[in-house]
C-alpha cells in the first residue's frame, strides 16, 4: 500500500534529480523547494497515528504525534528564507551577467 | 475583503495556545491581507507602510532576545513564563512572532514586486 | 567522456539509495501509535506551560532556542533582501553608463 512515507520519498528524490541535471539557476531553487516539500510530508506520515486526531488536548481519541508538526513547521520557515534569498541573489546575478544557465555564468566569471 | 482577512490573522495570533493557529501562521495570513492591497491598488499605498515594517523586524528580534534573557536572570532557563497567569508569556511570544513575521513577508513581497513591474 | 562515466557512477549509487531508503520507509510504515520518548515525555510535562496547543506548547516553550534560531534565520535573510535590493537599485543608473 502506497502511504504518505513512499510520495514523500519520491518526491524528495525528485527534487534531488532537478537539482543534478539543471542548468538554469531558477530551476534549481524549485527543485530545492520540491525537495523540501517531499521531506514535510516524509515526516509528517511519520507522525501520524490512523484515524488520528489534531494534538490538542480536549479532543476524543488518539492524537497525532506533535513532534514532527513541530519540526516542520521550523523547516518551512527557514525554506521561505532561503528561497528568498535565492532568489533575490538569482536576480541581481542576471543583473549582473544577462543570462540564467549557471555555467555560462561560470564562464563569463573566470 | 481585506479587512477580514486582517482580523482572521490576529485571531490566529491571540487564540494560538487555546486552538490551532499560532505566531507563524498568524503573521503569514496578515501578509496576504497586505499582498492583496499590493495587487490590486498598486505599491505607491504600500510603498509608505514599507519603511515603518523594516524597522518592526528589528524590533521583534530584539524583543524576543530581551525576553529570553530576562527568563534566564530571572526563572533560570531561557523561556520561562514570567507572570504567575497561565500561558501570558505564549501569548506575548505569539504576538511578537506574528509581528515578525508579517514584517518580513510583507518586506520580501514588495521587493519581488518592485524588481519585477520595471526590469532594467 | 570523463563527465559520462561520473554520470554512470552518480546514478548507479542514487538508485541504490533510493531502493535503501524504500526498505527503510517500509519500516516506518504506522501500524501503531509512535511511542517516541521524547513525545512521551512533552506529553506528561504539558501542563507546566499551560497551553492546550500541544504544537504551540512544544514550539515556543520547550523548543525556545530552535523558534529563536529560526527567526534569526529569517531576521538575517531579511536583511539581506533589504541590502541587495539598495544595492540593486543603485547600480541600475550608473551601470548603464559605466559598462
Amino acid at each position: 500500500m502506497l502511504n504518505g512515507i513512499h510520495v514523500g520519498l519520491i518526491t524528495l528524490f525528485i527534487g534531488l534529480y532537478g537539482l543534478t541535471n539543471n542548468r538554469n539557476a531558477i530551476k534549481l531553487l524549485m527543485s530545492l523547494n520540491v525537495a523540501n516539500t517531499g521531506i514535510i510530508l516524509l515526516f509528517v506520515s511519520i507522525g501520524y497515528v490512523p484515524g488520528g486526531t489534531v494534538p490538542i488536548i480536549g479532543y476524543q481519541g488518539e492524537m497525532v504525534d506533535p513532534l514532527p508538526h513541530t519540526f516542520m513547521l521550523t523547516g518551512i520557515v527557514v525554506n521561505l528564507a532561503t528561497l528568498a534569498l535565492g532568489l533575490a541573489l538569482v536576480l541581481y546575478l542576471y543583473r549582473e551577467f544577462d543570462t540564467l544557465d549557471v555555467r555560462e555564468m561560470w564562464e563569463d566569471y573566470n | 475583503m481585506t479587512p477580514f482577512i486582517l482580523m482572521y490573522g490576529i485571531y490566529l495570533m491571540l487564540f494560538g495556545p487555546v486552538s490551532p493557529g499560532g505566531g507563524f501562521q498568524g503573521g503569514v495570513v496578515l501578509a496576504s491581507g497586505v499582498i492583496l492591497v499590493l495587487v490590486t491598488h498598486g505599491r505607491t499605498k504600500v510603498k509608505k507602510l514599507t519603511n515603518h515594517v523594516e524597522s518592526f523586524d528589528t524590533i521583534g528580534t530584539s524583543l524576543i532576545l530581551l525576553f529570553g534573557i530576562l527568563g534566564i536572570l530571572i526563572g533560570g532557563s531561557f523561556f520561562v513564563n514570567l507572570t504567575p497567569y497561565r500561558m501570558t508569556s505564549l501569548v506575548f511570544l505569539d504576538i511578537v512572532v506574528g509581528i515578525k513575521v508579517f514584517a518580513g513577508v510583507v518586506v520580501l513581497s514588495v521587493f519581488f514586486f518592485e524588481q519585477g513591474v520595471d526590469p532594467c | 567522456m570523463k563527465e559520462n562515466v561520473f554520470k554512470r557512477v552518480f546514478t548507479a549509487l542514487l538508485v541504490v539509495f533510493i531502493c535503501l531508503m524504500f526498505l527503510t520507509g517500509m519500516n516506518l510504515g504506522h501500524e501503531d501509535k509512535s511511542d517516541s520518548p521524547l513525545t512521551e515525555f512533552y506529553l506528561e510535562n504539558y501542563e507546566e506551560t499551560g497551553a492546550i496547543n500541544l504544537v504551540e506548547a512544544i514550539l515556543f516553550d520547550f523548543r525556545g532556542y530552535d523558534t529563536f534560531g529560526e527567526l534569526l534565520v529569517l531576521y538575517i535573510a531579511i536583511a539581506g533582501i533589504i541590502i541587495l535590493g539598495k544595492e540593486i537599485i543603485k547600480p541600475k543608473d550608473e551601470g548603464g553608463e559605466g559598462s
